[in-house]
C-alpha cells in the first residue's frame, strides 16, 4: 500500500472530490458530527408536534424510531466484535478450494491510475 | 415439430435461445454484444404487450404443459429479469467472453422461463437451466480455486433440482396434475411428502437459514460481470415461486424473519464488500419471505414491489464495487478506502444504491420495503415487525455505509484508481436513475403490482419515523467511529454452515477412515501372528526336529488310528448310557 502523498496535486480531481477532500481534516468532522446531533435532536422534537398514528402503542411514544435506531446500530457494532472473535479465521484458512486468498486474474481486470490515458 | 415450435414461440425464452445460438455463431463481437443487449429489450416488449391469460399450451403423454401464463404476478418479475438482464449487459459492453455471453442469456432466459411456466414440469427445466448456466458465470473467473467454488454451488443447484423433480413426482401422484398453482390450502402439518420437497427445494434457491451459503461461498467468487447478474435472477426467481405456490404459510414469516437478522452480524464482520453484498441479499430475500408468509393482498404487493425495487439496488452495489474491482484487482474493505478521489462518479452511484437499500425517503427502498412492515403490523405480528425495523437499521449499518464508507472513504489507501469506464458509468448511471424514479414516482410501480394498492407511503407518520430510524443510526456510527469503536477491517474470513461441509464432514469422514483402516490393519496383524504361532507349533511337533517325526510314518499312522478308534469307542459308550 502507497503511502498517501501530502504534497499530491489535488487540483486534477473532480470538483466533487475536492470538495470532500474537506473531510479530511477533524475540525470538519467534528462539524459534521454536530450537524448529525442538531438533525436527530429536530427530528426528536418533531415528534411532540404532533402524534404519529401508529399500528402498535408503542410507536407512538416521542422519538421511537430514533432510540430504536440507535440501539439496534449500537448493539449490532459491539455483537459483531464478539462473533468476530468467534468465527474470525485467517484468510487462507480454507486453502487453495476459496478465492479468499488468490488475487483475480489480472488480465480480466482494468487496472488503471487516475490521470493515464 | 411445427407444434412445438408454436407453443415454444409464446414465451419469451425463444428470444434467449435464438439469442444465445447468434452469440455463439457470429463471429464479430461487437455484434455478439449489440444481441446480449438486443434480446433482453426485445424480451421486456413482448412480456409487455402480451395481454393476461394462458399461452403456450401443449400436452407431453398426460402432463398438461403451461410456457406462458401472463398474469400481474408473473408480468411485473418477467419485466424487471428483462431489465436486470439488459443493465447486465450494458455493464459487461468491455468483456469479450462469449462464453460468459452465451450463460448470461441462457441464464436470463431460464429464470423468465421459470416465471412464466403454468406448470411444473417446465418449471423443472427452467429450475435447472438457472442452474447450469449460472456456474459459468463463476467458472469464468479461470481460477482452481473458481472451479471448487463452482463445482460447491452446482451441488446445491443441482441437489435443489433433484428435491424438485422428486417433489413433482409425488405430487403428481397424490393430486394427479402438475399445475403449478397455490400448492396447498392447508398449514404444514397437512402436506404431502410432494409438496414438503417442492418447499425445500424452492427454499434451497431463496437461501432459507442453513440452507443459505451457496450464496455468500459462491457470489464473491464469480467473474466482475458475472456477480451483478448472479445477484438478480437465482434467489428472486425462488421468491417468485414461493409467491405463487406458498402464499400465506405461516412458517415463512419465521423463516423470513431469521433470514433478515442473521446475515446482519455476518455481513458486519465481513472483508469481501461483495461477500457482504451477498450477506445483504440474504436479509433482503428475507424481507420479501415474511411478505410471502404474511400472504395478504398487500404483503404479496410488498414482496413484489421489494424484488423489483431490490433487483434494481442490488445490482447498483455489485456494480459500484464491481468497476472498482476492475479498476484496483480487489474487493475487500481492508485493502480499500478515500477512492472518493479519482472515482467521484462511481462513488455517487454507489452512494444511491447505498441509500436506496436503506429505505431513505425518495429512494426505491422506502416505497418498496414499507409494504411488508406496514402488513406485519395490520396483521399484527408485533415481534416479527419489530424484528423488521432492527433489520432495517442493521441494513444501513452494512449496505448503507459499510459499503460506500469503505470503499471511497475511511482511511486514504493510496490508491488512484481512474474512474470505470464508459459503459459501467452508463449502466450504473441508468440504474441509480431507476432507483430515484421509483423512489419518487412510485405509482407507476403500484399500478404493475399483482393486487390494488391502497398505500400511501409519504405520510408525515412514514418519513419522519424512517428519518429517525436512519439518522439516530448514522449518528450512532459516527460516534462509535470518533470513539474509536467501530471495529477496523482486517484480512480474514468468517466462519459459516459451509465450515460444516468443508472442514467439518472431510475430517470426519477422514478420521472414520482412518478408523477403520487401523482397526482393519491390527486384526490381520492380530490374524497373522495367530497363524504364525499355529504353525509353528505344528513345526514343532511334526516338523524335522519334532517329536512326531521321530516315529516312521506307518507307525504315526497306526498311532493316529488308535487314537480314532479310542475317540469312536468313546462316543459309542456314550451313546449306550
Amino acid at each position: 500500500m502507497t503511502p498517501p502523498d501530502k504534497n499530491e496535486d489535488t487540483s486534477r480531481f473532480s470538483a466533487l472530490s475536492r470538495l470532500l477532500l474537506l473531510t479530511e481534516s477533524d475540525a470538519v468532522r467534528k462539524k459534521l458530527t454536530w450537524g448529525l446531533v442538531a438533525i436527530c435532536a429536530a427530528l426528536a422534537v418533531f415528534d411532540l408536534l404532533y402524534h404519529r398514528h401508529g399500528k402498535f402503542e408503542i410507536e407512538t411514544l416521542p422519538a421511537f424510531y430514533g432510540i430504536f435506531g440507535f440501539l439496534a446500530f449500537a448493539f449490532i457494532i459491539f455483537a459483531t466484535k464478539v462473533l468476530k472473535k468467534l468465527l474470525g479465521r485467517p484468510e487462507d484458512y480454507y486453502g487453495e478450494g476459496a478465492v479468499d486468498s488468490e488475487d483475480y486474474p489480472a488480465r480480466k481486470l482494468g487496472l488503471k491510475e487516475f490521470g493515464d490515458e | 415439430m411445427s407444434e412445438f415450435i408454436t407453443v415454444l414461440s409464446a414465451s419469451p425464452i425463444w428470444l434467449f435461445l435464438v439469442g444465445a445460438l447468434l452469440v455463439m455463431l457470429i463471429p464479430v463481437a461487437t455484434f455478439r454484444l449489440a444481441v446480449t443487449l438486443v434480446v433482453p429489450i426485445l424480451a421486456g416488449w413482448m412480456i409487455w404487450n402480451t395481454p393476461d391469460g394462458v399461452f403456450g399450451v401443449g400436452r407431453i403423454e398426460t402432463l398438461d404443459i403451461i410456457l406462458m401464463r401472463m398474469d400481474p404476478l408473473s408480468r411485473i418479475f418477467g419485466l424487471i429479469f428483462s431489465f436486470a438482464a439488459f443493465l447486465a449487459a450494458l455493464y459487461a459492453w468491455h468483456v469479450r467472453d462469449t462464453v460468459q455471453q452465451v450463460a448470461t442469456l441462457l441464464y436470463a432466459g431460464s429464470a423468465i422461463g421459470a416465471v412464466f411456466c403454468g406448470d411444473l414440469i417446465t418449471l423443472f427445466f427452467f429450475w435447472e437451466g438457472t442452474s447450469l448456466a449460472s456456474v459459468f458465470l463463476i467458472w469464468q473467473r479461470g481460477t482452481e480455486a473458481a472451479f471448487r467454488t463452482g463445482m460447491r454451488y452446482l451441488v446445491w443447484q443441482i441437489g435443489s433440482g433433484v428435491i424438485l423433480i422428486a417433489g413433482i413426482a409425488i405430487y403428481y401422484g397424490t393430486e394427479g396434475n402438475v399445475s403449478f398453482d397455490k400448492m396447498t390450502g392447508g398449514g404444514p402439518e397437512t402436506w404431502t411428502l410432494g409438496v414438503w420437497f417442492i418447499f425445500i427445494a424452492f427454499g434451497i434457491k431463496a437461501a432459507f437459514p442453513l440452507m443459505h451459503n451457496w450464496l455468500q461461498d459462491s457470489y464473491p467468487a464469480a467473474t466482475i460481470t458475472g456477480a451483478v447478474t448472479l445477484s438478480a435472477f437465482t434467489t428472486k426467481m425462488a421468491i417468485y415461486c414461493l409467491a405463487r405456490g406458498f402464499p400465506g404459510t405461516e412458517m415463512l414469516i419465521y423463516i423470513g424473519a431469521v433470514m433478515t437478522l442473521f446475515p446482519i452480524f455476518f455481513a458486519e464482520i465481513e472483508n469481501d464488500l461483495r461477500r457482504v453484498l451477498a450477506y445483504s441479499l440474504n436479509n433482503q430475500l428475507g424481507f420479501m419471505v415474511v411478505g410471502v408468509g404474511v400472504g395478504t393482498e398487500m404483503a404479496l404487493n410488498g414482496t413484489a414491489s421489494h424484488a423489483f425495487a431490490h433487483i434494481l439496488y442490488k445490482g447498483l452495489l455489485f456494480m459500484a464495487v464491481g468497476a472498482v474491482m476492475f479498476r484496483t484487482g480487489t474487493s475487500k474493505a481492508s485493502e480499500l478506502g478515500g477512492l472518493y478521489r479519482t472515482m467521484p462518479w462511481t462513488m455517487t452511484f454507489c452512494i444511491v444504491g447505498a441509500m436506496s437499500i436503506s429505505a431513505f425517503p425518495l429512494f426505491s427502498g422506502f416505497i418498496a420495503k414499507s409494504l411488508i412492515l406496514d402488513a406485519t403490523a395490520t396483521e399484527q405480528y408485533p415481534v416479527i415487525w419489530a424484528i423488521l425495523v432492527f433489520a432495517s437499521a442493521g441494513v444501513l449499518s452494512h449496505s448503507g455505509i459499510k459499503i460506500p464508507y469503505f470503499t471511497f472513504f475511511a482511511h486514504d489507501s493510496g490508491k488512484r484508481p481512474a474512474e470505470a469506464p464508459m459503459n459501467m458509468l452508463l449502466a450504473m448511471g441508468i440504474t441509480a436513475a431507476a432507483c430515484i424514479l421509483v423512489g419518487v414516482f412510485p405509482a407507476p410501480l403500484y399500478a404493475m403490482l399483482p393486487y390494488d394498492v391502497n398505500y400511501v407511503p409519504y405520510t408525515i407518520d412514514h418519513v419522519v419515523g424512517q428519518l429517525q430510524l436512519l439518522m439516530f443510526a448514522l449518528l450512532a456510527f459516527a460516534l462509535l467511529m470518533r470513539g474509536g469503536f467501530f471495529p477496523e477491517e482486517k484480512r480474514s474470513i468468517n466462519l459459516d454452515t459451509d465450515w460444516s461441509y468443508r472442514v467439518f464432514a472431510p475430517a470426519v469422514f477422514g478420521f472414520t477412515a482412518r478408523f477403520i483402516s487401523t482397526v482393519w490393519e491390527e486384526i490381520t496383524r492380530g490374524f497373522g501372528i495367530l497363524l504364525k504361532a499355529t504353525f509353528s507349533f505344528l513345526e514343532s511337533i511334526y516338523g524335522p526336529e519334532g517329536r512326531a517325526a521321530q516315529l516312521q510314518p506307518t507307525g504315526t499312522m497306526v498311532l493316529w488310528l488308535a487314537v480314532l478308534l479310542g475317540a469312536a469307542l468313546s462316543v459309542n459308550l456314550l451313546d449306550l448310557r
